[in-house]
């Protein structure tokens, strides 16, 4: 059974406008790589760019479902008749359930291929495709139990938080630490949505922390235009 | 062990050479400071000079400068330098 309002009243929008930040964040990451790419030549930094185009794009499928999904409570409340509503419901039902899809898949499938850059095994088109059908098969696990999502992302989070953590002890810089960080915080959001179920308030937590961690990524990628 | 130099590499390090020596260079000197073969070094100077990165300067001797779009290329490529270092690529 899918699971579509996690967020409190107040909080209606306030998220979408920081996944709003998130998108851009993750499209400007992801055209400097390209940006790489053409210059280089190197397809790192195609697979790269595109391992965040996919996590911007499944952010902006995030905002279309809360869009709709607050849309709707807000036109319940106002008019006060629980028929309608619910066939208005039934009517987005199909659209929620597809933009949550993507917003699952792109989001997976982003962190998957940064996992894969990180861990130089992205040659292995072998591994990328198995790879590929497990994160599938999860987005379709999530439909009917979200945490199956969080868990996933936890798991692909820790490694790659772990490279980066790597690269930051070799190197010691600001920037180094800045994604360590930023990676970290992502993590801790993720461990805070699988247990919202608890707590509504812990989507409110995890929202802010990482649109946190997304603002320090921004931090990271100005350092680098700094002369 | 260190890695092999890439395509990109070979052609930042001609480029700082010729920059690390106040814009200008005698063709020896490149092939010695960038560590290449005289055949490398046509090659990949005959590569740079179609791109206008470096223009060759003819008169009593032989000198090779770099030029904005090589000034241009070296600020791009300091960049990505320090976007591969920040996301350890």
């Amino acid at each position: 059974m899918l699971r579509f309002l996690y967020s409190p009243v107040w909080f209606y929008n306030i998220d979408s406008i920081f996944e709003f930040v998130t998108v851009i964040i993750a499209i400007l990451v992801a055209v400097y790589s390209y940006k790489c790419y053409k210059l280089s030549g190197d397809k790192k930094y195609k697979w790269f760019s595109m391992s965040f185009a996919a996590i911007g794009l499944g952010f902006l499928a995030k905002i279309l479902t809360n869009f709709t999904l607050y849309h709707e409570v807000v036109k319940t409340k106002a008019i006060g008749l629980i028929i309608i509503t619910s066939r208005f419901i039934q009517k987005d039902v199909f659209f929620i359930s597809t933009t949550t899809f993507f917003y699952h898949f792109l989001i997976l499938l982003g962190l998957l291929g940064i996992y894969l850059i990180l861990y130089k095994t992205f040659k292995q088109k072998q591994d990328i495709f198995i790879l590929s059908f497990l994160i599938f098969i999860s987005t379709i696990g999530s439909h009917y139990r979200y945490q199956v999502f969080h868990v996933t992302a936890i798991v692909l989070l820790f490694f790659i938080f772990r490279k980066f953590y790597q690269n930051y002890k070799k190197k010691l810089t600001k920037n180094t630490f800045y994604v360590a960080m930023a990676f970290c915080l992502l993590l801790i959001s993720q461990i805070l949505f699988l247990f919202l179920g608890l707590d509504v308030q812990l989507y409110v937590l995890g929202e802010v922390i990482q649109v946190v961690g997304f603002v320090l990524l921004l931090v990271a990628y100005i350092t680098i235009f700094r002369k | 062990m260190t890695q092999r130099r890439t395509r990109i590499d070979i052609i930042n390090d001609m480029l700082v050479s010729i920059r690390n020596k106040g814009g200008q260079i005698k063709p020896t000197h490149l092939m010695y400071k960038a560590n290449l073969s005289h055949k490398l070094l046509n090659e990949y100077l005959d590569d740079l000079v179609k791109k206008e990165m470096v223009t060759k300067v003819e008169g009593k001797f032989r000198y090779l400068a770099i030029t904005e779009k090589g000034y241009a290329f070296l600020e791009q490529f300091e960049k990505m330098r320090k976007f591969q270092e920040t996301f350890g690529l």
